[in-house]
């Protein structure tokens, strides 16, 4: 392969995977507002386009259009980083997640601790975000958001790391090929509640929204950022949305396996609807308190997680080759 | 290709370094570090060490953050006025480099040299085979380390 060909697959896979945030993000935000709006017996968005669905494009475009404005006392080099440190992950997460039988930008061998591994470089960015903003809201957001994801990562190892063991594999394609008559969600349904709560917790959304609570933060890591700098963070959130729920869809519902369809339209189809059921939550549930947010996690979900996977060990020593 | 991406995980890595020992707010001397940790999982992947890269992402960036923790509760606010550079510090830290240096380039002299970029793939499976047969002695005893 000549360089001018590298260059090219490498310009082409940025095109996709930055279109691809962008129109999955503005879809997100519609499907929030509207999901919000059935939930509370409202309307939503209508005036835009049909169903108001190009509401979200006027809104992204007012944002671009709005001032960045940098408050004067902050640590400049970092807020500006902050952001893009932040934003980072989004387009790399998405890179790794294969579609379909050989879909997608690439099938890593280490996927699934790839895609574990890559998220966790979003929480260095809300730290900057948090410190760098110089504003006591915005560092005790970024404090919450490290203690939540730390301590919620060592759960969702374990359950992914079930997972692992029964598929032989780290490669998604592969952990998607050894579901294609039983789907994990009924041989791990634990492991399957542990990885989706956590998930939850990991993208800091309600019940588990502490970093940016609004009735006690202001709006935590990101209150003191104005415009397309908002947008980023806003962009990293809503794809690391859609990433939980293709890991769920790859890990837990079978990826793309289905009867009639078309293998893409199954793996959406699945991915969507667990987003669906991630806002159902959060315009269901109230906010956690921290304390019960730490007890949860470390007197409930690390024991079931720890002996999920000895169970795991146990029943299926001796499938893997 | 691959030469690309060990001089960018170098230059990463060193850049941070550099970062990490000069700056004088020590917020921006760990985030030095986690650059340079991330310089240095770069250097994982020419050598198609693709496991330890991110399993370095996954554990090393995750402690950085925890360690930036520590450095908020014990470190004054960076609007206040910061300490001046100290010449004996200077002079230390200079001489602790010697010490580590002058061992490490009579060590990487000392091997003949070969191109581990052209070397045969290990898979994951047989690095994870190697690691819990071959290896096991000295994976666990280096986190005592």
């Amino acid at each position: 392969m000549s360089i001018f060909d590298i260059l090219l697959r490498i310009v082409l896979a940025f095109t996709a995977v930055i279109t691809f945030v962008t129109l999955n993000a503005l879809f997100l935000v519609w499907l929030e507002r509207k999901v919000s709006a059935v939930i509370q017996n409202r309307m939503g968005p209508t005036e835009v386009g049909p169903f108001g669905l190009l509401q979200t494009f006027a809104d992204a475009l007012k944002l671009l259009g709005k001032e960045m404005i940098t408050p004067k006392s902050v640590d400049q080099y970092v807020f500006l980083l902050a952001p893009i440190i932040a934003f980072l992950p989004a387009p790399l997460l998405i890179a790794a997640i294969p579609i379909a039988e050989g879909v997608g930008v690439s099938d890593l061998n280490v996927g699934a601790l790839y895609l574990l591994a890559i998220s966790n470089i979003a929480l260095l960015g809300i730290l900057m975000a948090g410190w760098s903003s110089n504003n006591k809201y915005s560092l005790l957001g970024a404090l919450r958001a490290v203690a939540q994801n730390i301590s919620y990562e060592i759960p969702m190892l374990l359950a992914v790391l079930a997972v692992v063991l029964m598929a032989g594999s780290l490669k998604l394609s592969e952990i998607v090929k050894a579901q294609e008559t039983i789907p994990y969600i009924l041989l791990q349904p634990v492991a399957f509640l542990i990885y989706f709560i956590c998930s939850i917790a990991e993208s800091n959304r309600t019940p588990f929204d502490l970093p940016e609570a609004e009735s006690e933060l202001v709006a935590g890591y990101h209150t003191e950022f104005t415009g397309m700098r908002f947008a980023l963070f806003f962009l990293a959130e809503y794809t690391q949305v859609f990433v939980l729920a293709a890991i769920v869809t790859l890990f837990f519902l079978g990826g793309w396996n289905g009867p009639l369809l078309h293998p893409i339209v199954w793996f959406m189809l699945k991915t969507y609807l667990v987003v669906f059921v991630v806002m159902w939550l959060r315009w269901t549930y109230p906010r956690l308190r921290s304390d019960q947010l730490m007890n949860f996690n470390w007197r409930v979900l690390l024991p079931l997680a720890i002996v999920n996977l000895l169970v795991s060990t146990v029943l299926f020593r001796g499938t893997v080759g | 290709m691959s030469e690309f991406l060990f001089i960018a995980g170098a230059a990463l890595a060193i850049v941070g370094g550099l970062l990490a020992v000069v700056a004088r707010n020590l917020f921006h001397a760990s985030l030095g570090l986690a650059m340079t940790l991330t310089g240095t999982a770069g250097l994982f992947i020419p050598l198609a060490g693709e496991l330890i890269a991110v399993v370095q992402i996954l554990v090393y960036l995750g402690a950085t953050a925890i360690s930036i923790i520590f450095i908020l509760m014990l470190s004054p606010p960076f609007y206040l006025k910061r300490p001046n550079r100290n010449a004996m510090k200077v002079v230390g830290a200079i001489g602790v480099v010697l010490i580590f240096a002058v061992p490490l380039m009579r060590a990487v002299m000392s091997v003949s040299a070969s191109d581990p970029l052209n070397h045969v793939a290990p898979t994951v499976n047989q690095i994870g085979r190697a690691l819990l047969t071959e290896f096991v002695f000295p994976l666990k005893l280096f986190p005592f380390s």
